[in-house]
């Protein structure tokens, strides 16, 4: 399943609320927690990430992961941490009405 | 805001640092996604191939990570350029021949569009120019001047104007200042230098004290005369210039300013015309405005038309249905040039037009040798659009080299195009490359580089990478696709030069007619130049006909004369004044269709001496004189106008027409028509006097010389002096002379177009040779096994050209429809012959298939010369 125009953003925050995360974990997190049913195109995934960057929502720093590779890890700021909440809760109201709409009670 | 100076930052500073992240970021997703997949069992070749896959085109994702920092377009844009520049520098020769073929276009389009933008497009150089009228008053079938008294009404009572002044033309000889000099001022209401925004440079100019009728005669000098005949006399104000013997005093002279018919001087007319007089009293007086901001012409017409209507009620007379006339000042000075120059602004347009299909076809030809480049640049992720782009890209940058050449081959051609061009196309000296002109030649550049690179850019679009990059370029570009493309091209070239060479063919041969047609006398070894004769000293009828007579008596005399006699009209002068006339028995015409004859006198002798042949009865001779009975000559036009089936001679026309004053005359001669406005003029119905009965202070002497005319000039002048050495001599030449430059303009437009015709057909014959020479090097494999199966030389010649004919074959019918079409656009310029001319359709049609063969010559004998063996050896 295709993503949603301006949703990746968001998953990608959502994702790092767990703790900072690379590129590569970040795609395999939205994976797994989806059911496998969004499929992260890397063609999108590396811009998003860069826009964050560029608002300053998430910072990104070279560190050693688990398996002693070098990655880049990528960290919510206090900024970004605001921005997800505020999105959240606009996703939260889209999706009730969405549901509300297709699926009419009664 | 914040992201856009974030994205500034990053452009500035770590651009570099960011490219490098993302890249090293790229290869350490691949790499633990190629662990992860080792880890599943995978050995770790097809791991690493498998995580490659997976993760995409790794190029295009870092590309877009980083566009998300930066003005994406814009730097592309700079990749793109600097990409085409060095394109241009691998192939120096294909770059040469794309930059001339631009600057070929672009400069001949700026130099034509400078002369349009000067003569037809740049606004008026007067205060609010584009809400100034001319006025006049109209019968509802033509305008013609305003009375004094009229004029005075419509200034007092129009809502419509925030001003109005008055103008007409006043002339007269200048003496006391070396030679006398014929003079041309004009004689203008006080308000008429505001309108223009003419000032005084010394001095001052014209008041409303100075309108008034009985004020002192005062002048104003224009510049160049004051410059020119008084050397720029620096205390000329205050002194007195003597004008038909009257003293002026000159209280001013005005600043340089261009105007639509120069003058030497002004002077009040308000001075001259004293109180208004009768409303039917008509003068030559043209009425100049200024339109109040929001009224329209009509709408200011209908003011003073009711004017008028009122008029007509409480002052009646014979012009009582007489109304207002008025139109833009910007309208209607420019004349027939305009034609002529939109003619050849669409031939240069055309001629934009085959230098694009000519650069499309030779790009189509080096993007399909550069086809494996492109194909291996699409291979490692440069996306279609990115592809596209960058061929626009390039194509415009070489179009923008090729226009800036451009501009210097306008330079030179506008300095050559206005130094041979009529010096009668008003503006013309104004004409240089200005902001506007270079706009408009940055437009057509780009315009023209993004024409050009459409084609290879639809070819590009179905490079196919396989093939491409197995094959080599040569096999994958000569595809069908991309030959049918550039045929195309071959075919809209030949089918545009068609047109073009059909219209200057068609302007060629109306030349030749107008300077051959016989202008209906006999204009060799003619001499003809005119005097006036001022008021002062030439104050009766008598007194002028003795000056005339004695003159022409004089003339005879001199040696080397064969004849000599005078006409107030002759031809080319053209159009000296009509006037109303009718025809006795018959009912008398409404107002409106009274007809309209042009007016002549002749002294006795001038149709012979002129050679034009009289038709019927007799020309006049020096019995008709003052008190005989009234009597006139009319022209084959008039004559057939009335009389078709029977002799005109002992008819009788009405001189002014039923409605005004005038004798009625006897018809006694009939002659030969004359080309009254030039060699290429039609013919009007004219009327001739006798000069005897009643002369004009105004007439045009003729002398046929025994030898060549021009040397009899010093005899006669002194004849003219040594009767009276205060007469200028004005417009002495040659008859020739005289035809010659009526023809000034059609030679100037016939040259311009038959020059691009000649551009068109070498740019054809070259894309032409482009497009078989590449087509033969594609073949030459074919070409071969063909020889060595035992075909002749001379059958792939016939195969090559049968190739060239069907393209041309092609262009040429489209462009004869074209040409068809496009010459109704040319009926004005046309001349002696039918636009529609088959002939010389033909012969264009011939002649641009010539070229094409030309054109196709050198490739057709490479083919046939293919060395077999050689060729097929090398596979």
């Amino acid at each position: 399943m295709e993503f949603l125009q301006g949703t990746l953003e968001v998953l990608i925050l959502r994702s790092l609320q767990a703790g900072p995360n690379h590129a590569y974990g970040i795609a395999q997190f939205l994976e797994q927690q989806s059911g496998n049913e969004f499929i992260v195109d890397n063609g999108s995934l590396y811009p998003a990430l860069q826009r964050l960057l560029q608002r300053k929502w998430v910072v990104a720093q070279w560190k050693m992961s688990p398996n002693a590779r070098r990655a880049r890890y990528y960290r919510l700021t206090p900024a970004g941490q605001a921005q997800l909440v505020a999105e959240q809760s606009k996703w939260q109201r889209f999706v009730e009405a969405m549901s509300r709409v297709l699926s009419p009670e009664g | 805001m914040r992201l856009w100076w974030s994205k500034m930052r990053a452009w500035m500073t770590g651009r570099a640092a960011i490219d490098n992240d993302v890249a090293e970021e790229v290869r350490s997703h691949v790499e633990m996604e190629a662990a992860a997949l080792q880890e599943r069992g995978m050995t770790p070749q097809a791991a690493r191939a498998a995580a490659r896959r997976h993760f995409g085109n790794t190029t295009a994702v870092a590309e877009h990570a980083h566009d998300a920092w930066t003005f994406a377009a814009f730097e592309n844009l700079l990749k793109d350029v600097r990409y085409g520049v060095r394109a241009m520098g691998r192939s120096p020769a294909f770059s040469l021949v794309v930059i001339l073929t631009f600057a070929l276009g672009v400069g001949v389009n700026t130099a034509i569009f400078s002369v349009v933008d000067a003569v037809l497009i740049k606004p008026l150089p007067y205060p609010s120019s584009e809400r100034l009228v001319r006025l006049g008053e109209s019968n509802g079938k033509g305008d013609f001047s305003v009375t004094w008294g009229n004029f005075n009404y419509w200034r007092e009572s129009n809502r419509s104007f925030r001003e109005m002044a008055a103008g007409q033309g006043f002339g007269g000889t200048l003496t006391g200042r070396g030679d006398p000099v014929t003079t041309a001022g004009r004689a203008v209401t006080a308000p008429y230098y505001g309108l223009l925004g003419i000032r005084p440079l010394l001095g001052r100019l014209l008041g409303e004290q100075d309108d008034l009728p009985g004020a002192p005669a005062t002048i104003v000098l224009t510049h160049p005369f004051w410059s020119s005949r008084f050397e720029g006399d620096p205390h000329i104000v205050g002194t007195n210039v003597v004008l038909d013997g009257k003293p002026f005093q000159v209280v001013g002279v005005a600043a340089p300013l261009w105007t639509p018919d120069p003058v030497d001087y002004y002077v009040s007319l308000g001075r001259i015309m004293g109180k208004p007089a009768s409303r039917g009293r008509h003068g030559s007086i043209r009425g100049l405005a200024l339109l109040k901001p929001g009224v329209t012409v009509t709408a200011a017409r209908a003011d003073l038309d009711g004017i008028m209507r009122h008029l007509a009620e409480t002052d009646p007379g014979p012009e009582a249905d007489h109304r207002s006339f008025g139109s833009f000042l910007t309208e209607g000075y420019v004349g027939d040039i305009r034609r002529a120059l939109m003619v050849l602004m669409g031939a240069a347009v055309l001629i934009l037009l085959i230098a694009c299909a000519n650069v499309a076809g030779l790009l189509v030809a080096r993007n399909t040798a550069r086809a494996g480049e492109l194909a291996l640049r699409k291979a490692i992720g440069a996306g279609q659009f990115r592809l596209v782009r960058q061929l626009l890209t390039e194509n415009v940058a070489i179009a923008l080299a090729g226009g800036t050449a451009g501009l210097a081959f306008a330079w030179v051609g506008l300095r050559l195009l206005v130094s041979l061009a009529p010096r009668d196309i008003p503006r013309l000296a104004e004409t240089r490359i200005d902001p506007m002109v270079l706009l408009f030649s940055l437009g057509i550049t780009v315009g023209a580089g993004l024409l050009a690179g459409l084609a290879p850019v639809l070819a590009s679009r179905r490079i196919d990478l396989g093939s491409a990059l197995k094959e080599g370029a040569r096999v994958a570009g000569a595809g069908k696709r991309r030959q049918s493309l550039r045929g195309a091209m071959v075919v809209a070239e030949v089918a545009i030069t068609l047109v073009l060479a059909f219209g200057s063919g068609l302007l060629l041969r109306s030349l030749r007619a107008a300077q051959t047609v016989s202008p209906g006398f006999d204009p060799e070894r003619l001499l003809s130049f005119s005097l006036n004769l001022p008021g002062q000293a030439y104050r009766s009828s008598e007194a002028i006909h003795q000056f005339y007579a004695q003159l022409t008596a004089d003339l005879r005399r001199v040696p080397g004369v064969a004849d000599v006699s005078a006409a107030h009209c002759p031809p080319p002068m053209g159009d000296c004044g009509d006037w109303f006339y009718s025809v006795a028995g018959l009912p008398a015409p409404s107002r409106d269709q009274v007809p309209l004859a042009l007016t002549n006198w002749t002294e006795p002798g001038y149709f012979h001496m002129m050679g034009i042949p009289l038709l019927q009865g007799r020309e006049f001779d020096d019995t008709d004189r003052a008190g005989g009975p009234t009597i006139a000559v009319v022209n084959e036009t008039l004559a057939r106008l009335w009389w078709p089936h029977e002799s005109a001679l002992g008819h009788q026309i009405k001189f002014g027409g039923p409605y005004q004053q005038g004798d009625l005359m006897e018809i006694v001669g009939v002659v030969g028509d004359v080309r009254q406005y030039g060699r290429d003029s039609s013919t009007d119905p004219e009327m001739f006097f006798p000069a005897t009965r009643q002369s004009d202070s105004s007439m045009t002497i003729l002398v046929r010389a025994a030898g060549d005319p021009l040397k009899l000039m010093p005899a006669i002048r002194a004849r003219v002096a040594a009767l009276d050495r205060n007469l200028p001599l004005q417009h002495f030449a040659t008859m020739d002379a005289a035809l010659g430059a009526g023809l000034a303009r059609r030679r100037f437009s016939t040259l311009l177009l038959t020059l691009f015709a000649g551009l068109a057909m070498l740019l054809a014959a070259v894309g032409i040779y482009g497009l078989l020479n590449y087509w033969v090097t594609s073949r030459e494999p074919e070409i071969a096994v063909r020889l060595a199966l035992g075909a002749s030389p001379l059958r792939i010649l016939r195969w090559t050209s049968a190739h060239v004919l069907r393209l041309a074959l092609s262009g040429v019918a489209i462009g004869a429809i074209g040409g068809w079409f496009a010459a109704r656009l040319l009926r004005d310029m046309v001349f002696g012959i039918a636009t529609h001319n088959t002939a010389t359709l033909l012969a264009a049609m011939g002649a641009v298939m010539t070229i094409a063969l030309l054109g196709a010559a050198i490739p057709s004998w490479r083919a046939a010369r293919v060395d077999a063996s050689q060729r097929l050896h090398q596979g």
